[in-house]
């Protein structure tokens, strides 16, 4: 299956524990949270490669920061290990 | 959970650890630096990684840094394998390659300047231009962003000053989401469906959990997937015996944790109710103070003084929950004392542990606050400590005006910095965004 969605965006908003720190930690107890209007937004695309280019890595950029980038390339690990993901040189 | 470490990080001290490089040159191993930052260097996933970059030297440039993302790398390997696995693809033949941007709103780090300045304009180009040096698309683009949206910072992720909001759980969570809505039809992956919102939080949790090298409670997480709402932690079994990211059967555990049904968290997003007018707003103070190991100070007065702590902890309950109950009433007019019956017992707690849950700074403030017109009242929210405050108020801009100026005139009096920031409590979850409305941030 080829199946993706070329671009998605998505957010999730940052928390406030207003009750219930260190007791939330029991499953006894509960803690009160609320989400806040600050989110992080995280925005994924397909990167285009020439035809023939095998390429498996993820760029993954904080476009709001210097030098914040990060590369990883991705294989398939030995005995059902699942994704291997390494950091890649930049 | 013996795969796991038991060690405290601060927030955000991980996204963007960064390393001299200079001090790795005569070594092999790559993520040396992270031994700073965890008690002990002996973690799985460390062996693990230095295994398979041991025969990558890094030969940095002079000056060059290298920057590692623990929770960045942790989540895509939890969110890659559990899209192999569910997709069932061959990561060389259809797992496409990915650009991912994340981008913070504002608040979560301290602008030096205001955005709008000629010279916080220089840095956003500049650290556009940084950012996209691998592509060919233009870096002016990021100058058509309406302002201010995100703030641009003439810094590295590691010298931003970070406000005490942050949030790595948003950042897993976000990341998750993406990742699972990228590669996987709506009929495998949906962020808006219960069934999606499952998945993702069950995943979110377990990458959030590897990253970080403990088992939290795990509300931060249930806040970014569902929004507000009362917590009630998971059974940290369920995450028992998970294999480290890439050892075999990785990928069969991680299926099985995401379906799993000891799943046993409860969030109740009828429990957390804010009253039409009033609003959660939250101070960054800036003392220059800093509490380590609290956590574990507090549990182990609750060990060695059972008992007491008991009882403590049931009456404080008590207080939560109604404090809870008079904000989904909308009853104004006792959250005064609802929010002071806890503090109470919060700094009840502190003496008994000796912990600066609520320190008397942070006790000054709070009661003078109380004071100013329009505030109903507050706490040192989470764990507490010295850095942030959340406070209840009127939501209206004289209540925030009178706020500002009282700050202002405290930071004077005391010495400190107290701020109050632009955000406000909300009730939503993850959301799926429009990509355009990121025009001019992304390719």
């Amino acid at each position: 299956m080829r199946g993706s969605n070329p671009t998605v965006a998505v957010s999730a908003p940052g928390k406030v524990l207003l009750a219930g720190g260190y007791l939330v930690l029991d499953r006894a107890y509960t803690g009160l949270v609320f989400g806040l209007s600050a989110r992080i937004n995280v925005i994924a695309q397909e990167i285009k490669t020439i035809e023939g280019v095998q390429l498996t890595e993820i760029v993954v950029d904080s476009p709001q920061f210097l030098n914040a980038q990060w590369r990883y390339g991705y294989r398939l690990a030995e005995e059902d290990g699942g994704i291997k993901v390494t950091q890649l040189r930049v | 959970m013996a795969s796991l470490k038991h060690c405290i990080v601060p927030y955000w001290s991980v996204i963007g650890r960064e390393v001299d490089a200079g001090a790795l040159r005569s070594d092999l191993v790559l993520p040396l630096h992270v031994e700073v930052h965890f008690t002990s260097s002996n973690s799985p996933r460390l062996l693990q990684r230095q295994g398979n970059n041991s025969q990558q030297m890094l030969t940095p440039t002079s000056g060059s840094t290298i920057t590692t993302n623990a929770f960045v790398e942790t989540t895509l390997s939890y969110a890659l394998t559990y899209i192999a696995r569910t997709a069932h693809h061959r990561p060389n033949h259809s797992m496409h390659s990915a650009r991912i941007t994340i981008l913070a709103d504002n608040d979560y780090y301290s602008q030096p300047s205001a955005p709008t300045s000629a010279a916080a304009a220089a840095a956003a180009a500049a650290a556009a231009a940084a950012a996209s040096s691998t592509s060919t698309s233009s870096s002016s683009s990021a100058t058509t962003v309406p302002p201010g949206r995100f703030a641009v910072f003439p810094t590295t992720l590691k010298g931003a000053h970070k406000t005490g909001l942050g949030s790595s759980a948003a950042l897993v969570t976000a990341l998750t989401a993406a990742l699972l809505s990228h590669y996987l039809p709506p009929s495998l992956f949906d962020a808006a469906t219960d069934g999606g919102r499952r998945t993702l939080h069950n995943l979110a949790q377990a990458a959030h959990c590897a990253a970080q090298g403990k088992v939290g409670s795990g509300f931060d997480v249930a806040a970014a997937v569902y929004g507000s709402c009362t917590y009630r932690r998971f059974s940290p079994a369920v995450l028992a015996g998970l294999p480290d990211a890439g050892a075999p059967g990785f990928a069969a555990a991680v299926g099985a944790a995401v379906a799993s049904r000891a799943w046993d968290a409860e969030t109740a997003a009828d429990g957390a109710g804010l009253p039409p007018g009033v609003a959660v707003r939250m101070c960054d103070v800036d003392c220059g103070s800093q509490t380590v190991g609290m956590v574990k100070t507090v549990l182990a007065w609750r060990a060695r003084d059972a008992d007491a702590a008991r009882t403590l902890w049931d009456e404080l309950q008590t207080r939560n929950e109604r404090l809870a109950a008079v904000l989904r009433a909308g009853e104004v007019a006792a959250l005064g004392a609802a929010l002071a019956g806890v503090r109470e017992l919060v700094r009840a707690m502190g003496t008994a542990s000796g912990v600066p849950i609520e320190p008397e700074s942070q006790t000054a403030l709070l009661d003078a606050l109380g004071k100013v017109e329009g505030v109903y009242g507050g706490v040192v929210p989470g764990a507490g400590g010295f850095d942030a405050l959340a406070l209840l108020v009127k939501d209206d801009e004289e209540t925030a005006r009178r706020i500002e100026a009282f700050l202002e005139w405290w930071s004077k009096e005391t010495g400190s910095r107290v701020r109050l920031l632009g955000v406000k409590g909300e009730m939503e979850g993850v959301k799926v965004e429009k990509a355009n409305s990121y025009d001019g941030w992304i390719q």
